[in-house]
């Protein structure tokens, strides 16, 4: 029977450490752990305590934790703890990368939506007293947006912009109708409504303007990335005189 | 063996191939739950299900992993009774001090 002392530098210390140490525990010889004829293995532990003696030696008390596996790729599965928490840092790990996951299944799905929209009346149309025009009117909106929805898909918003051009400004977009569409069943509609939100220009512009009501769409997913598309429906003019 | 908190030392809950085991139990069994909840989801066509499949997994994993059930301790480590010690008294330093080998051979 060989009985290994774990001694973390030279035998100097033992002598000292005799009075120093409570218990000094022994290992039965374990030849995978050591090879016959090396030097005894010295165990430091993140747990273990050391007793300095002198400041260059110091000698490894292994009662304390027990020595590491070399196996063992995982320095600390030995208590409830320390597995519970590893299992919890994993299993979270794994949820992150299934929801990874899920995203990217969406660009699998490829929409098909349709919509259309038909201004039935302009109600007013006249210039504010600060000199800019304003235009209200009602429109038929109806949408086919149900090849959007997929498994990751939590909502759909959906609003419609007045797209035209004046001198001042390339592009101006107005939105003149939003809504939050939450399921598949809903995505479907038609709706007649005057529009939501004033048609204001900044200016005196808009008299036999032609415009265009394009109907943007964000599809918010449960997790992942949100992105954006729009349908352009060109071809609307306005009235050439104030009503 | 009791530790001077009156626990047993973490060898006689659970030894060095458990763990390794319990490592392993832990990691193939939260990666096939994470398969089978995606797959689960995906053709339910239903994130909640995916969801929920998982966490089910998570919580069967954790009843399997962690508690210490007796076959994490089947090959324990088998540590000296202390009246052995002063039978084999510490091995006293030589004069040079070069030699770091120092094993009791009976």
């Amino acid at each position: 029977m060989t009985i290994y002392y774990f001694i973390c530098n030279d035998h100097k210390a033992a002598k000292d450490s005799v009075h120093h140490s409570r218990r000094l525990k022994l290992l039965l010889h374990r030849p995978q752990l050591t090879a016959p004829g090396a030097p005894p293995l010295a165990i430091h532990h993140a747990r273990s305590s050391t007793i300095r003696v002198s400041p260059r030696l110091e000698v490894c008390h292994p009662r304390f934790t027990a020595p590491q596996a070399p196996w063992s790729s995982s320095p600390n599965m030995h208590s409830f703890g320390y597995r519970a928490n590893a299992l919890f840092t994993f299993a979270i790990t794994i949820l992150a990368l299934v929801c990874a996951m899920a995203s990217l299944s969406d660009s699998l799905n490829s929409p098909s939506p349709s919509a259309h929209v038909q201004v039935l009346n302009i109600n007013w149309f006249q210039k504010q007293p600060n000199g800019n025009d304003e235009v209200s009117m009602t429109m038929n909106i109806s949408a086919d947006l149900q090849s959007l929805f997929t498994w990751n898909t939590k909502q759909v918003f959906v609003f419609l912009a007045a797209e035209y051009e004046t001198p001042k400004n390339s592009l101006n977009q107005i939105s003149l109708w939003d809504g939050i569409i939450p399921s598949k069943e809903h995505a479907k509609f038609w709706i007649h409504t005057s529009n939501k939100y004033r048609f204001i220009d900044q200016g005196r512009n808009l008299r036999g303007k032609e415009f265009n009501l394009t109907m943007h769409w964000h599809v918010m997913p449960k997790t992942g990335k949100m992105f954006a598309d729009k349908i352009v429906m060109p071809g609307y003019r306005l009235p050439e005189e104030y009503r | 063996m009791i530790n001077d908190d009156g626990e047993l030392e973490s060898d006689q809950r659970m030894d060095w191939q458990g763990q390794k085991l319990a490592e392993q139990l832990m990691q193939i069994l939260l990666l096939s739950f994470a398969v089978v909840a995606f797959t689960t989801g995906y053709f339910m066509a239903s994130f909640q299900m995916m969801i929920l499949t998982y966490f089910g997994g998570v919580v069967l994993t954790t009843l399997v992993t962690v508690p210490n059930w007796p076959f994490y301790n089947r090959h324990p480590l088998e540590w000296l009774d202390p009246s052995e010690v002063e039978k084999h008294p510490k091995p006293q330093p030589s004069a040079n001090s070069t030699s770091k080998k120092k094993p009791v051979k009976k």
